[in-house]
C-alpha cells in the first residue's frame, strides 16, 4: 500500500469521526432523550404490560394510574 | 481556496442571520420551572408566583426562586447560570437544580450532577461560598463553579433579605478575579517577545521549543484553556464570560493574529506541542503529494464552516465542540472524542501536526485571519510539513525558515 493511500485512509477516518462527533453533539440532545424514553417504555411494556393484555398507549394510562 | 473561503463566509452569515431570526421568531423553550419546584421541594405545593423579587412560597414557609430572576449579570465561561433554589424559612438551602447554561459540557459535566450540588443544600446564605473552603472546587472548571457559588450566594441573600426578612451579613471585600489570567500572560508574554526576537536572530529559536514545553501543563493541565473556537462563537453570539481568564485569551489570541499570523499554534498551544513532540520521534513520514496534501488541508475549513453553521442555527455552542484539545485537558469526552484524541496524536509518526494540517478549526480561523508575509518560504525541516513558498495560511510561524521582508 502507497504513503498516499495509507495517508487517505487515516485522514478518512479522522474526518467520519468528526462528522461524527458533531453529529452526537446535536442528536445526542434532540433525539436520544425521546429514543431513550421510548425504549424505556417499549422495555417496561413488553416485560409488565403485554402480559395483562392491554396496548401501549392503555397500559402507559394504567401505570400512571397505579 | 479563495472560492472555499467566500462560500464559507456566506454560509456562516446566512446561517447566523437564520439564527439571530428564529431567535427572534421562535423563542427558545424555558424550563418549566413548576416541575423542577417538585423535584427540589418533593410533597411542597407552591402558589402562584409573586414578585420583588420573583419567588414561589409554600405554606410551610419554603422559598423557591430562579436565580436568574434575581441576578441575571452574574455570568460564567458563557454567560448566566440559570439556578431553581429553594430556601427554608431560616435562609439555609433546601434544594436545588441547575435549569440552563451554556457552559462548555465536557469541563462542567460533575458540576452538573446531584452528587455536586448536594454540597449544597444545608448551607445557610451567612456562608461564605468559597471554593475549597466550604465548597469544593472541581479543577478544570473553576470559572463555572465560581460564577455557579456566585450566583447562589447573592440570589439567596437577596431572597432571604427582601423575602424572608432574614439580616444578611455584609460581604467582605475579595479579589474580583483569580490569578489563570497573569499565569497565562506569563506565558504568552515572553512568547510573542522571542517571536520577534527570533526573526532576528535564529540564535534563541529554541525558545519556541520551551514555549511549546511549557504550554502543555500550563495551557493545558493548570489552567486547562487552550484557545478554542468556542471561546469565538461565545463572543459572536454576544455571551461574552465575566472570567478575566477568557477575556485575556481572547484578546491576546485576537491581537497575535494580527501582528502574527498563526502564532498562537506555533509557540502557544498544548495540543500543537504535544502534536510536534510526538512528530519528532523517529519515526519515516509518509510521503503525501503535494496536491494530495493541498486538498486535505482544505478540510479543516469546511469542518469549521459546518460547526459554525450548526452552532449559529442552533445558538447551542456546545453543539461545535468538535476540538480535541477540549477533550483532552477537560479529561471529558465520550468514545468518539477520545478516539479521534488518539488517532491524531498518533497519527503525528507518520504525518506531521495532522490535527493542526486538516481539521483543527482555530487553525483554519486564525489561518484565514494571517495577514500576508513573504518572509516565510518554508524549508525541509518545516514542523507543519509545509510545500516550498506555502499559502501563509499554512504558516505557524516557528520563524525557523523566515527571510525578513526582503
Amino acid at each position: 500500500m502507497t504513503d498516499k493511500k495509507k495517508f487517505k485512509i487515516l485522514a478518512t477516518l479522522a474526518t467520519v469521526l468528526t462528522v461524527l462527533i458533531l453529529s452526537y453533539n446535536v442528536l445526542s440532545e434532540y433525539f436520544m432523550p425521546e429514543i431513550e424514553g421510548y425504549l424505556e417504555r417499549r422495555i417496561y411494556y413488553e416485560k409488565v404490560i403485554s402480559k395483562k393484555g392491554l396496548s401501549m398507549h392503555k397500559g402507559m394510562y394504567w401505570k400512571e394510574k397505579e | 481556496m479563495k472560492n472555499l473561503k467566500i462560500i464559507l463566509l456566506i454560509t456562516v452569515i446566512a446561517s447566523a442571520i437564520a439564527g439571530y431570526s428564529m431567535q427572534v421568531f421562535l423563542p427558545e423553550k424555558k424550563a418549566d420551572e413548576r416541575i423542577y419546584l417538585k423535584e427540589i421541594a418533593p410533597g411542597i405545593e407552591f402558589p402562584e408566583k409573586k414578585t420583588n423579587p420573583p419567588h414561589y412560597q409554600s405554606g410551610e414557609g419554603i422559598t423557591a426562586f430562579n436565580t436568574y430572576d434575581v441576578v441575571p449579570s452574574i455570568r460564567g465561561y458563557a454567560g448566566p447560570i440559570k439556578i431553581l433554589l429553594a430556601l427554608n424559612p431560616d435562609g439555609k438551602i433546601a434544594g436545588i437544580k441547575i435549569l440552563d447554561h451554556k457552559e462548555t459540557k465536557n469541563y462542567v459535566h460533575y458540576m452538573e450532577s446531584q452528587e455536586y450540588l448536594r454540597h449544597f443544600i444545608g448551607k445557610s446564605i451567612n456562608d461564605s461560598f468559597e471554593l475549597d473552603k466550604d465548597i469544593d472546587g472541581i479543577s478544570r472548571a473553576t470559572v463555572s463553579v465560581e460564577a455557579m457559588a456566585k450566583t447562589i450566594k447573592e440570589s439567596s441573600r437577596i431572597v432571604a433579605s427582601d423575602v424572608l426578612k432574614i439580616p444578611v451579613k455584609p460581604e467582605e471585600a475579595k479579589k474580583a478575579h483569580g490569578t489563570g489570567w497573569i499565569t497565562y500572560l506569563l506565558l504568552f508574554s515572553p512568547a510573542i517577545v522571542f517571536y520577534f526576537i527570533t526573526r532576528k536572530s535564529k540564535s534563541f529559536l529554541r525558545a519556541r521549543d520551551l514555549s511549546l514545553v511549557l504550554s502543555i501543563p500550563v495551557i493545558g493541565l493548570y489552567l486547562s484553556s487552550p484557545f478554542s473556537i468556542l471561546h469565538v462563537f461565545n463572543l459572536v453570539l454576544l455571551r461574552p464570560s465575566s472570567s478575566m481568564l477568557w477575556v485575556i485569551i481572547l484578546a491576546s489570541t485576537i491581537i497575535s493574529i494580527i501582528i502574527a499570523g498563526r502564532f498562537y499554534c506555533g509557540w502557544l498551544c498544548p495540543f500543537g506541542a504535544l502534536s510536534e513532540f510526538i512528530g519528532r520521534l523517529p519515526f519515516k513520514k509518509w510521503d503525501i503529494p503535494v496536491e494530495t496534501d493541498d486538498r486535505w488541508r482544505d478540510l479543516k475549513y469546511v469542518l469549521l464552516g459546518a460547526a459554525a453553521v450548526i452552532v449559529f442555527i442552533s445558538r447551542r455552542v456546545e453543539f461545535g465542540n468538535y476540538e480535541t484539545y477540549v477533550t483532552l485537558f477537560s479529561f471529558h469526552g465520550n468514545y468518539l472524542a477520545w478516539s479521534l484524541v488518539v488517532i491524531t496524536l498518533l497519527a503525528n509518526l507518520k504525518v506531521e501536526r495532522f490535527w493542526c494540517r486538516y481539521l483543527c478549526p482555530v487553525a483554519a480561523l486564525t489561518g484565514m485571519l494571517s495577514r500576508k508575509d513573504k518572509g516565510y518560504p518554508s524549508r525541509n525541516d518545516c514542523p507543519m510539513g509545509n510545500k516550498p513558498m506555502p499559502l501563509i495560511s499554512e504558516c505557524i510561524r516557528c520563524n525557523r525558515c523566515y527571510k525578513g521582508r526582503g
